[in-house]
């Protein structure tokens, strides 16, 4: 089977696209990226803003209605939902590989 | 404490900000159409203000205020750009907790891209009006930079004394420099190799970036 060409993901994209499981503008994404990642990954406002863009383009996020006037909110699709269901598959071959070779 | 200054890349410019900042002053104001730049002396020397600069072109008005309110969420003001402004200046404050505004190699490298196509298209500008310029500048018809008295057309200019001389004089230098010589074509000339040079030392930095990750 081919894989799809947007894998692999980069760390960035899959921890924000498991932040938006649940619905949440861009700051309150960098917060749960860096507190999910125990403080490993840090999203800074750049490139907290580039993935956003990068992520409407691709249709695996949306923007949600919300009361705040500036901040828009996103939230996953189902293409993103799939995407990320594609991406952890790939991850646990990996991981699962390794445990194999007594990693 | 005003300074001037023309950079060859946005990275080459933020560079320089923060150098000047290092030395206890901290940017105030920028006008980047002229390249100016206004320091003012660092009042709380422990907290160093850094300057970073972002590139975003034709933004609509609910995406630059998401976008806004992503950096200033996070720590940084807006020194200086708007909706319109394609750069946009942002400094640190005391409630950033990073000091870069790219966290990864790939947002990185995209603002380099950005700043390199604006470069390209800069560069095309400046030499199309350099070979439009041409024929309006005509100075190869038959025209001769060595007798420079014969570029202009005022009737009887040169047999005029006194004040009228040079007001008339000085009324026409303003349509014979930039019609009648190649200075025009030269300066856009000038113009369109000072970009390919930014598209050469950004090119640099793209290059340096990719060496980091492999």
């Amino acid at each position: 089977m081919k894989r799809d060409k947007n894998l692999p993901l980069t760390e960035t994209t899959y921890y924000i696209l498991l932040a938006l499981l649940e619905p949440a503008h861009g700051y309150l994404i960098m917060q749960k990226v860096e507190e999910m990642s125990q403080g490993d990954v840090k999203i800074a406002a750049g490139t907290m803003y580039g993935a956003i863009e990068n992520l409407l383009k691709l249709n695996w996020i949306v923007a949600v209605p919300s009361e705040d006037k500036r901040r828009k909110v996103y939230q996953i699709t189902s293409q993103g939902r799939e995407i990320l269901t594609l991406e952890t598959a790939r991850i646990r071959k990996l991981e699962q590989l390794a445990r194999t070779l007594d990693f | 404490m005003k300074k001037f200054y023309m950079a060859k890349s946005l990275k080459a410019e933020e560079d320089w900000i923060n150098h000047i900042q290092e030395k206890g002053f901290r940017l105030v104001k920028v006008n980047p159409y002229i390249g100016s730049y206004t320091f003012e002396k660092r009042k709380d020397e422990d907290f160093f203000p850094t300057v970073r600069l972002d590139f975003h072109q034709y933004m609509k008005q609910a995406d630059y205020d998401d976008y806004l309110s992503i950096f200033t969420d996070s720590g940084w003001t807006l020194l200086k750009g708007s909706v319109k402004d394609s750069v946009n200046y942002f400094q640190k404050t005391a409630q950033a907790t990073e000091d870069v505004i790219f966290s990864d190699n790939e947002s990185q490298l995209a603002f380099y891209k950005r700043n390199k196509q604006q470069a390209w298209r800069s560069f095309f500008v400046f030499f199309a009006l350099a070979l439009s310029w041409i024929p309006i500048s005509n100075y190869q018809m038959g025209m001769n930079l060595s007798h420079p008295k014969s570029l202009f057309l005022t009737p009887h200019l040169w047999e005029m004394t006194g004040l009228r001389f040079y007001l008339s004089f000085i009324f026409e230098l303003f349509f014979v420099v930039p019609f009648r010589t190649p200075f025009m074509c030269l300066l856009m000339i000038a113009a369109a190799i000072f970009y390919l040079y930014q598209i050469y030392q950004i090119k640099k930095l793209i290059k340096k970036q990719n060496t980091i990750v492999d």
